[in-house]
């Protein structure tokens, strides 16, 4: 069974300790299309559960990238710094296209993230 | 849903990614925006721009209303020669931007922007009352084209076409009877590669859409909107709307070269144009290459280095085969010079960009 826990935006959440990882779902980069840039936060700051954390710029377009929960940012896909490897929110958006690390404040907001099923519904439905 | 062309079919076979254009649905892109891109500049892409318009200009004065209606000089264009040329306003503001094919003095075919295609129309239609006994017909919605570009796209169109002895030259076109169609074969296109854009009726397309793609080895993509986009912006290719429009003139635009003299025939926005060539403009088209993150957008604001607010973008993004982030925008002529450092804003981030001479990209040989 799947651990990663959705939100409407289509972003992933999955937990490890106190901390959550977070990325866009493989529907959001086929959505998007080519990733050119991804505009990272900045190690340490606050973020509250639905605040656009940072922005993400594909050939057609640009899009924000919501907080699951809310928390401190810890960590950030260094490697998404160089533009060049941006693709890899393409091929590998729930691995090693990764964007940033929460640490969270709440952790009782995971219960209000869909499951991997439900966000699967939530998106055929669309 | 927008309009269908007669290939949606094939795309939805192709299982592309279908948007609304222009009132159209077409697809923008079949598998990603970076690699059909430069799948035209290393082999062929091809494209349905069937959303084009196609209007008809026929009979004895046609070439004096060309030369009334159009900056560029037509009289200079030698039969089944294809040329540019752009329809202003009496203040020089921009009607639209079209490629113009002559079959001689008497009957020439405009290839006009999707967006503007009742506007010209009417404008056309407008003007041609001066003349004598024109003929002008909007053959738009019977008319379909695919655009084939890149290195590759005359050795595809040789095997696809065999019976075809002698391909058109750049610029050039010919009309050919193949299976009793008439298919024009231009040798012009939006993406800085050679190729060719075939126009004919909606009933023959769907079938030379699949002959070209069966008889090119596998080397030839299908490419959509976004694609044919960042080509164009690659090639500094005016867009409609993005980067031309009615507020704007060709000298602003950069287009100086599109409008020309003609001695002492008068035509519309002549005297405004050629004063705007002499004296120069307020602003200018440049184009730009980012020095610091982020892609700048349609609209964002450009700064000089002082802050003072001095220009807007009109297209922008960042060039899958030149790996550069790119883009044009007016800009105070003063601040034009090759080299000179702008900011531009896009949203809340500061981007530092240089000006550079266009065109980004040129095709070798």
């Amino acid at each position: 069974m799947s651990e990663y826990l959705y939100t409407k935006d289509h972003e992933w959440a999955l937990r490890e300790g106190n901390n959550v990882r977070v990325g866009i779902s493989d529907f959001a980069q086929s959505e998007l299309g080519d990733i050119a840039y991804v505009e990272l936060p900045e190690i340490g700051t606050t973020v509250t559960k639905g605040d656009a954390v940072c922005s993400i710029d594909s050939l057609k377009s640009s899009s924000e990238i919501y907080a699951p929960v809310s928390g401190k940012i810890v960590e950030v896909n260094e490697k998404l710094r160089n533009e060049e490897n941006c693709e890899i929110i393409n091929s590998d958006p729930l691995g090693e296209g990764w964007i940033f690390v929460i640490e969270m404040s709440n952790p009782e907001e995971l219960d209000e993230l869909m499951s991997e099923d439900e966000y699967k519904k939530m998106i055929e439905e669309e | 849903m927008g309009k269908k062309t007669p290939l949606f079919d094939e795309h939805v076979k192709l299982k592309a990614k279908i948007v609304d254009f222009a009132g159209f649905s077409l697809p923008v892109l079949y598998t990603s925006i970076k690699s059909e891109h430069n799948a035209v500049r290393e082999k062929a892409g091809i494209f349905d721009v069937s959303h084009m318009g196609e209007i008809i200009v026929e009979g004895e004065e046609a070439l004096d209303f060309l030369q009334y209606i159009g900056t560029n000089d037509a009289a200079r264009i030698k039969e089944k020669q294809a040329f540019y040329t752009l329809m202003c306003r009496e203040n020089g503001g921009i009607i639209d931007d079209l490629i113009a094919l002559k079959y001689n003095n008497e009957k020439f075919l405009l290839v006009v922007n999707a967006s503007n295609i009742d506007k010209d129309y009417n404008w056309i239609l407008t003007h041609a009352k001066r003349f004598k006994q024109l003929e002008i017909k909007n053959i738009s919605d019977e008319t379909a084209m695919i655009a084939l570009q890149g290195p590759l796209a005359e050795r595809i169109l040789g095997q696809a076409f065999p019976m075809i002895k002698e391909l058109p030259k750049h610029f050039f076109f010919k009309e050919i009877e193949i299976n009793n169609t008439s298919i024009i074969f231009s040798r012009t296109g939006y993406t800085g590669e050679d190729g060719f854009e075939l126009i004919m009726p909606n009933t023959s397309v769907a079938q030379v859409w699949r002959t070209l793609l069966s008889n090119s080895e596998g080397k030839l993509t299908p490419c959509g909107l976004g694609a044919r986009d960042t080509l164009r912006i690659e090639a500094s290719y005016m867009l409609y709307g993005n980067d031309i429009d009615e507020q704007h003139t060709p000298i602003e635009a950069g287009l100086h070269w599109a409008v020309k003299e003609k001695g002492d025939t008068d035509y519309i926005a002549k005297k405004i144009l050629l004063e705007q060539k002499e004296k120069g403009t307020e602003i200018s088209l440049i184009g730009f290459s980012t020095l610091s993150s982020g892609i700048p957008r349609h609209g964002d604001k450009i700064l000089s280095t002082d802050g003072n607010e001095i220009g807007i973008v009109t297209s922008s993004t960042v060039g899958p085969y030149l790996h550069k982030t790119i883009g044009m925008g007016y800009v105070k002529s003063d601040f034009t010079n090759i080299g000179n450092m702008l900011y531009i804003i896009h949203g809340s981030k500061k981007i530092e960009a240089e000006i550079v001479k266009l065109p980004f990209y040129k095709r070798e040989g």
